[in-house]
């Protein structure tokens, strides 16, 4: 039943690989072990001080790869503190997430982070933004 | 090869002169884009969605005069302008406010109130409509209620007169709804107290438009107190943006316990839990924006509260008030307990690290300022006020209502 539901899924994918076209010049792209992860803010550029969303796709992975996004954060390294805030995660679609709330109070040095639970692995992407 | 050196030194005389006084600091391309970030001023008027009565003309004018009412408490004596006083910058000479019983807090001026995302020293309140509900039924404050607000609206002549023209179907609402009302209109009026352009706001404009001679106007103290805000003091990392505040929560490590002198030896010290406990009424307060009062739940306003979390380090924390029009707003911090701006600064340059949550964040250190570095963080801070008509604008409000709704 499992292995219909698998083979029916990727037969329905357009294909078997995630491919993102057309990426604005101001999304934010960090390699992840087998996908990309491509990140776009709302509104653009991110804003300081006042409430944005993220919108997360995985690029060029194959479907059955496909990690689960499991959690969204930003903190301030040389601050050691993070946001005031929990943003919100939702799944759009296939490899296709929106975080919303996000709110960067202090200008400096973010870091981003994203957790992925498996398949095989957790893993952790992250990429830095200075706030002004 | 000596000609060309006293040309090339005469040029950089001339260019300095031109520039700034001989003393003033020169400032980099990262400290220049800090300072504009400080402007433009005054902001763009952008009406709170939250409030369908927000820049409106007539619930202005009820406002105004519901402002300086003392019968919206319980015992007919206190008002809003009791503690919100026009002469001290809509705050009030006392260090910690007095209304039914002593409070534990200082009353906050109430200029630029509009520009802030959460309201009181801990954040309890996310609209400036619900921060005007929370005086009027607050015990220890004014000890109104909705029922007696709502019959003064509906009873007293002028203010039904006032209040039909905010809303026609004013005198039908049931109390909780015309409590509402009143506070959105006093929420109204205080979104016009802006403080005025000052000498700061003329020297940023004129650095943004490399204006070199409007620049020189600016004192050279105020410049050097300026290069020190934006740079080792890192102030602005906190009092960011053109009204000086990020509109979040920080410790400054002033003391923990709240002094409650002329108690009785053994009296258990008491603590101000600041944006802990704030998060906790705001999260629960029936008047907040993901209540039903909020007349746009779209609102952006209405973000943050969904995605606020209480934290362990928000013990103790306080919000980052404004630095504009400080001048008429002494004494400072939320529990007034610092008498003058030199005092608050003191407290900056001898910060006690070890009263800092030792978990928590890596901005501030002791500054160990000298008295000349002092003075020049003073100028600056006194070049962020100006003369401002707010007190006129007022009494010419309350005479106008008079006039509409003798
Ligand atoms: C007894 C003195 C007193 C009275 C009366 C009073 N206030 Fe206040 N007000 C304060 C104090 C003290 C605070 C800070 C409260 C806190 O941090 O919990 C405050 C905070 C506020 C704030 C939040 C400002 C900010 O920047 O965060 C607003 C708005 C406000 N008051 C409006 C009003 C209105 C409107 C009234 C009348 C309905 C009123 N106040 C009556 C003392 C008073
Ligand atoms: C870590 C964030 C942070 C930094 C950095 C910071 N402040 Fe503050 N400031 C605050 C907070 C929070 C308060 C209110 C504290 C309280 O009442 O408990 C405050 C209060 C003040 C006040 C009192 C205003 C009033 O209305 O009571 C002044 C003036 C001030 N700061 C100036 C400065 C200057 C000058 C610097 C740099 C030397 C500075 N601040 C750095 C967070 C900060």
């Amino acid at each position: 039943m499992r292995a219909v539901a698998l083979s029916l899924a990727l037969l329905l994918a357009p294909a078997s690989v995630l491919a993102c076209a057309d990426l604005p010049v101001q999304a934010r792209l960090v390699e992840g072990s087998h996908f990309r992860l491509v990140v776009l803010p709302d509104p653009m550029p991110i804003p300081l001080n006042a409430p944005f969303a993220l919108d997360i796709k995985l690029c060029d992975a194959r479907m059955a790869e496909l990690p689960r996004l499991s959690a969204v954060d930003a903190w301030m390294p040389a601050h050691r503190h993070g946001m005031n805030y929990m943003p919100k995660l939702a799944k759009l679609d296939w490899g296709h997430y929106r975080a919303e709330g996000l709110l960067l109070h202090m200008p400096g040095e973010w870091e981003f982070v994203f957790d992925f639970a498996g398949p095989d692995k957790p893993e952790r992407l992250s990429f830095r933004f200075d706030a002004q | 090869m000596r000609l060309f050196r006293l040309v090339a030194g005469c040029l950089l005389i001339a260019a300095a002169g031109f520039a700034q006084a001989a003393d003033a600091p020169v400032f980099d391309a990262a400290q220049t884009r800090r300072i504009l970030s400080h402007g433009p001023w005054p902001p763009e008027m952008v009406a709170d969605r939250s409030n369908r009565l927000s820049g409106r003309p007539e619930a202005i004018r009820l406002g105004a005069v519901l402002f300086g009412d003392t019968r919206l408490s319980g015992n007919g004596a206190i008002s809003c302008q009791s503690c919100h006083q026009p002469q001290h910058g809509w705050s009030e000479a006392r260090a910690r406010s007095e209304g039914l019983q002593r409070l534990d807090r200082n009353a906050p001026g109430l200029l630029n109130a509009r520009l802030q995302r959460w309201f009181g020293w801990d954040g309890a309140n996310d609209s400036l409509w619900a921060a005007s509900i929370r005086p009027i039924l607050a015990h220890t404050e004014m000890g109104g209620s909705a029922a007696a607000t709502a019959q003064l609206l509906r009873n007293d002549p002028p203010l039904a007169c006032l209040a039909r023209h905010v809303d026609p179907a004013a005198a039908a609402m049931e109390d909780a709804d015309l409590l509402v009302l009143a506070a959105k209109a006093m929420a109204a009026f205080q979104e016009t107290l802006v403080s005025p352009r000052t000498a700061f706001d003329d020297f940023r404009d004129a650095l943004a438009a490399s204006d070199r001679i409007a620049m020189t106007r600016y004192p050279a103290a105020a410049q050097r107190g300026l290069a020190l805000f934006t740079g080792r003091g890192q102030c602005g990392t906190c009092h960011s943006g053109p009204n000086f505040s990020n509109g979040e929560f920080h410790d400054t490590g002033l003391p923990f316990f709240i002094g409650d002198a002329g108690q009785p030896p053994g009296t258990p010290r008491r603590v101000d839990p600041g944006r802990h406990g704030g998060i906790a009424q705001v999260k629960v307060n029936p008047f907040n924006l993901l209540g039903r009062y909020n007349d746009d739940p779209s609102s952006p306003a209405a973000i943050p509260i969904r995605h606020v979390v209480q934290l362990h380090r928000n013990w103790g924390e306080f919000k980052v008030p404004g630095l504009r029009n400080l001048i008429a707003t002494a004494p400072y911090m939320h529990d007034g307990s610092k008498a003058d701006l030199h005092a608050v600064i003191r407290h900056y340059s001898d910060l006690d690290e070890d009263r800092l949550h030792a978990d928590g964040e890596a901005i501030l250190k002791p500054l160990n300022l000298g008295d000349a570095e002092m003075a020049d963080l003073l100028a600056f801070l006194e070049s962020l006020s100006g003369p401002e008509d707010s007190a006129a604008r007022y009494q010419a409000l309350r005479a106008e209502a008079a006039r509409v709704c003798p």
